[in-house]
């Protein structure tokens, strides 16, 4: 009878033993915990350990998965190409919106998923304004209102001539500034610009031909300077808002997670 | 009836036992990488065990290694949320000791001395006597690192008159230089706060261009040049007066610098004792 028990022990033992901490089963469920705690660099260490003892789709996609999020696009892309089953249609969305990221958008090829058509159709309203597709077929309701409002808040900002801003301060100097958004420059230069000249015009008035010469050439300096300044300034306000949409588009982009849908063995409780 | 009870008993043990030996596998190859200078699997190895860990039995240690790991790689922020984690897991008071002391070391690093001021009280508070003398330590290399020579001098002092940081300390405040002083000398003849310095080539350009200003500022006004005079003072004297009494200020600054680096470098490479 204890020899049965002994026995009985000693399988259980080495049955548990057999299936321990390190055994496919509890890998992925190790791996699986990493990923939904966002600790994507760990996830990836685990599910390519996994990959290398028992592959399958499934962790393919994770492990690509885990490589997205992790910003590592190239490696995430490797991954995702070589899944060929059930899950292909979503590796492929994956895929091309990697190819949106890492290329350059203007030499985006021909998309074959909806999210790549999204992306796309996304990318040239937001560089031309008007898209080639009609966006209500590609677009939910939802996300076309969101799309709408956020093309609205941030096309609302015009450029500024650089050639306006340029007249407008050889005409009144520090004009071309407020143009650009810089009024408390503006100012200044108006004001620097007719003290130096107003001296200039006095010592003149006075006979003190010298300092005429010494407050003109200061006042002509400072005049052209400012229309200089002036032309840098709306260069700048043009390059900042032209930053702004561009973070923001990708921002927007970022929030609605590239139009990618989490498949439901990845999403966390 | 009895057997049967028995068997279970037996099984159920044997189950429990073999799962915490496992556990206590995964906290030896942690402990087995980082020794080895492998981090990022011990950090991986302390997550597996944090994760199987259900009863939290060994998170605390495991949270501390962890802790450890990401400190030598270089991790400073996630090392002290490993140990704020490893500080939560545990009731031993010598452990929580331990840990608090590894997150003023870690606070001493990242030079966020006052989170390490405030660890430090902390332990004042909660500890008696007998570990006051490291405290004192501590709180002596925290004011090192707070460029505060003349506290962190004093703070040594209570552990020994004699300790060797506390001379140390003393050596490097007495050669460092005041701003104040250099800044006042400055302005009573410029140049002279650079020279203080060991700027000599400065402190003589500066005292220069103050007397060729100031020598053509009292010639304008003398002759009756109101104009001129105040053109020179105001654009160029007084430029320079006061370019030389920040460049003073700047050239200490510097110099102060330089034996601050000089002392670390000393107490990183060549200082035998225990260091953050």
């Amino acid at each position: 009878m204890y020899r049965t028990i002994l026995l009985l022990i000693f399988v259980s033992i080495k049955l548990l033993s057999q299936e321990g901490y390190y055994s496919v089963s509890s890998r992925i469920s190790f791996a699986d915990y990493l990923l939904c705690n966002r600790d994507y660099e760990f996830a990836i260490n685990e599910y390519n350990q996994i990959d290398k003892l028992e592959s399958n789709d499934t962790i393919k996609f994770k492990l690509a998965f885990s490589y997205f999020k992790n910003g590592e696009f190239e490696s995430a892309k490797i991954h995702f190409d070589k899944i060929n089953n059930i899950l292909s249609v979503q590796s492929k969305e994956y895929s091309e919106a990697i190819k949106f990221l890492i290329n350059e958008p203007e030499n985006y090829l021909t998309p074959q998923t909806i999210v790549g058509k999204k992306l796309v159709a996304l990318n040239s309203l937001y560089q031309t304004n008007k898209s080639e597709d009609d966006l209500s077929t590609i677009f939910t309701k939802d996300d076309f209102i969101e799309i709408d409002g956020w093309l609205n808040s941030h096309n609302r900002i015009n450029e500024k001539s650089i050639l306006l801003a340029g007249i407008y301060s050889s005409l009144l100097p520090g004009l071309g500034k407020i143009y650009s958004g810089q009024t408390g420059d503006g100012i200044t230069a108006f004001v620097v610009t007719s003290l130096l000249s107003y001296l200039s015009y006095d010592n003149f008035k006075n006979n003190h031909d010298f300092r005429g010469y010494l407050f003109g050439s200061l006042a002509g300096l400072f005049y052209a300077g400012n229309i200089y300044g002036s032309v840098v300034s709306a260069h700048q306000f043009n390059l900042k808002v032209k930053l702004d949409r561009e973070d923001g588009f990708f921002s927007f982009l970022k929030l609605k997670n590239y139009f990618l849908t989490e498949p439901s063995f990845i999403q966390c409780r | 009836m009895q057997i049967k009870l028995l068997f279970i008993l037996i099984l159920l043990t044997s189950v429990r036992l073999n799962g915490q030996l496992h556990l206590h596998e995964i906290l030896l190859k942690a402990s087995q990488f980082y020794h080895a200078e492998k981090y990022f699997e011990a950090i991986t190895e302390c997550k597996r065990l944090i994760y199987f860990d259900s009863e939290k039995l060994h998170s605390s240690t495991a949270y501390e290694i962890m802790g450890d790991s990401y400190k030598e790689a270089g991790f400073l922020s996630e090392a002290v949320q490993s140990y704020n984690q490893a500080e939560i897991f545990t009731f031993d008071k010598e452990v929580i000791y331990n840990i608090k002391i590894k997150k003023i070391k870690l606070n001493i690093l990242r030079r966020t001395t006052s989170n390490a001021h405030r660890l430090l009280n902390e332990l004042d508070s909660l500890f008696d006597y007998t570990k006051s003398e490291e405290v004192h330590y501590w709180r002596g290399w925290t004011y090192i690192f707070e460029d505060n020579w003349r506290f962190a001098s004093l703070e040594f002092a209570k552990i020994n008159s004699l300790h060797e940081l506390k001379n140390f300390c003393e050596k490097v405040d007495n050669e460092k230089y005041s701003v104040t002083f250099a800044k006042t000398i400055s302005a009573i003849l410029p140049g002279s706060g650079q020279i203080y310095s060991g700027n000599y080539l400065n402190g003589i350009i500066s005292l220069g261009w103050n007397v060729l200003w100031g020598y053509l500022s009292i010639k304008a006004f003398n002759a009756d040049r109101i104009f001129d005079g105040v053109m020179i003072t105001s654009l160029l004297w007084l430029r320079f007066y006061n370019g030389n009494i920040s460049n003073s200020k700047k050239s200490v600054i510097e110099k102060n610098q330089e034996i601050t680096n000089n002392a670390l470098y000393y107490l990183q490479n060549q200082y035998k004792g225990k260091k953050p």
